[in-house]
């Protein structure tokens, strides 16, 4: 019963999938099930099978709903085909369905634009787990400023459970924020894009960063020190070490970190 | 009123915690007297979801449904998500925990389906031995649900009711009777709701669903997108007329409608329990 509801194609193509899969003789959809008043057998069973596919729909809907809008329904739907038969759900909840979409997307053949749909997916997978990342304490300012000035730069931070950072070659934040605001959808163009995506006080955040703040982040969440993260990030841009502590400032005040590791303790 | 094996309580007239209401609910408190929530849509979460959860249940009494127990699985049972399911128990101190008699995957494959099991011997015994074990590890109750069924099995060698019966005093669990599927699984299969009402083991009972559902001509899905319909007032109301009380929940989780008219619906069911009571003191001879 389960190879036929997953099975892809058509209703006569699933059964015999099933009969061969379950090592039973042809027909035997019919000897295994009653028919109804109203329906035959094949008939009963193609009830589960059809809502089978809705509900891969419904659930990659809810976390791709850019996706959906760009692709169309049609084009979204065969996707979502193909990938349910690549990457079937083998998690008790559907949120976690869409997690290799994005692998999908950029592995799947006779399609032009893999890389736009795999940033894309890539974005929107980010955002739906930021969103529901376990909580964590968020590091203050004020936390910060209970540590000696001396010692400041041999602290290493942890960032908070719901923080993901992307890189994409494509305007996908262009595409994603004209979207989901009804916006005039720009053309999509090559554009490198640095992303930071988190949550703070329950809501999920989208914040852009140059190339030197990118690289900074990105080591901090290494837990290198904080001392050697200003000075990997000064020799390979040409910035300054107020401008980096600037963003740093900034970052810890919108809750990007949880804490810190504290070399005197 | 004839009490269940584990003394529950009736906590009276509840309806579904759903994501459309929340902002409704957090900011209104309506007068329900319990939630019931997804328990798969608050498990190993945080953010938003399990802040609305911690304040619904500061507030209310929160029942846990789930959909992915798969008491009928033949994949070893899941204990990871059971620890998940314990620990959000704890945290809402939810008094039993319920789920469906169905089996959802197949080698580890999950088709997040309510698919109907074989009502065979064997087949019992499989799932008895699996529910008491999750009894055990959950240190609660769990309530099982009847679930809508599109289809039967040749091979059945009893009744749904029948097999729920014996389920539950051999794995010593509880029932989540939903009226609405047992009129959905009898129009689907041929068979009378009537006396499928009056054969349900009313001491095993815990909770009662209701809901709307969608007639197909052929069939009826189950789609929880409607109104109640009054047969499944009708066969609600005899239930309550035979046990005397269980909580009750109206489920509505397609083409949600705003919270006053799901409201409405679900402050439908005390109408019923009050003609229950009306029609059960009719019945009884006067000294």
């Amino acid at each position: 019963m389960h190879t036929f509801v997953v099975e892809p194609g058509d209703r006569e193509h699933a059964l015999r999938a099933a009969e061969a899969r379950s090592g039973l003789e042809s027909g035997s959809a019919e000897e295994l099930i009653l028919p109804s008043p109203t329906l035959q057998p094949s008939e009963r069973i193609q009830i589960y099978r059809q809502m089978y596919l809705l509900r891969m729909y419904e659930a990659m809907e809810i976390d791709f709903p850019v996706l959906l809008a760009h692709l169309g329904e049609d084009r979204f739907h065969d996707l979502v085909d193909g990938y349910v038969q690549a990457y079937p759900s083998k998690s008790y909840t559907l949120d976690h369905l869409g997690g290799h979409f994005s692998r999908f997307l950029a592995e799947a053949k006779n399609l032009d634009d893999n890389q736009l749909l795999q940033e894309l997916a890539q974005l929107e997978w980010a955002l739906c787990e930021v969103a529901i990342a376990h909580d964590s304490p968020t590091l203050s300012l004020s936390d910060l400023s209970s540590v000696p000035p001396d010692e400041f730069l041999d602290l290493r931070l942890s960032p908070i459970p719901a923080l993901r950072t992307l890189v994409s070659k494509y305007n996908v934040n262009d595409l994603f924020k004209a979207y989901s605001s009804e916006a005039i959808v720009p053309a999509v163009c090559e554009r490198e894009t640095r992303l930071v995506v988190w949550r703070h006080d329950l809501k999920v955040w989208r914040l852009e960063l140059s190339p030197a703040g990118f690289a900074f982040l990105r080591e901090i969440l290494t837990k290198s020190t904080l001392g050697v993260c200003l000075d990997h990030t000064i020799d390979r841009f040409d910035c300054e070490e107020t401008q980096l502590f600037e963003w740093f400032q900034e970052w810890s005040s919108e809750g990007m970190f949880s804490g810190f590791e504290h070399p005197k303790k | 009123m004839i009490a269940n094996r584990w003394n529950i309580p009736d906590y009276g007239l509840g309806m579904g915690l759903r994501s459309v209401h929340y902002a409704h609910v957090l900011e209104h408190k309506p007068k329900v007297d319990f939630f019931e929530v997804i328990s798969e849509t608050f498990l190993d979460k945080g953010g938003k979801p399990m802040a609305v959860l911690e304040e619904v249940a500061s507030h209310y009494r929160v029942l846990l449904h789930g959909v992915s127990m798969a008491v009928g699985n033949t994949d070893p049972i899941d204990f990871d998500y059971l620890s998940k399911l314990k620990a959000l128990a704890h945290k809402v101190k939810a008094p039993f925990v319920s789920d469906h008699l169905c089996w959802n995957a197949y080698m580890c494959h999950n088709s997040h389906d309510l698919f109907p099991i074989p009502l065979t011997e064997k087949t019992l015994k499989h799932v008895v031995g699996r529910v008491r074990q999750i009894q055990d590890f959950l240190e609660l109750p769990v309530a099982l649900e009847n679930p809508s069924n599109y289809l039967e099995f040749k091979m059945s060698q009893m009744s749904e009711i029948e097999y729920l019966s014996r389920l539950a005093e051999e794995a010593d669990c509880g029932l989540l009777m939903d009226v609405n599927n047992a009129y959905v699984s009898s129009f689907n299969h041929g068979f009378d709701p009537d006396e499928y009402i009056e054969q349900v083991p009313v001491e095993r009972v815990l909770y009662h669903h209701v809901a709307g559902h969608t007639h197909k001509g052929t069939h009826i899905l189950d789609t929880h997108s409607d109104h109640v319909v009054d047969k499944v007032w009708q066969m609600y109301t005899r239930l309550h007329e035979r046990h005397g009380g269980r909580s009750t929940m109206v489920e509505w989780d397609a083409d949600i409608p705003s919270f006053e008219t799901v409201h409405q619906e679900v402050l439908k069911a005390q109408h019923y329990r009050d003609l229950a009571e009306a029609q059960k003191q009719n019945r009884v001879p006067a000294n």
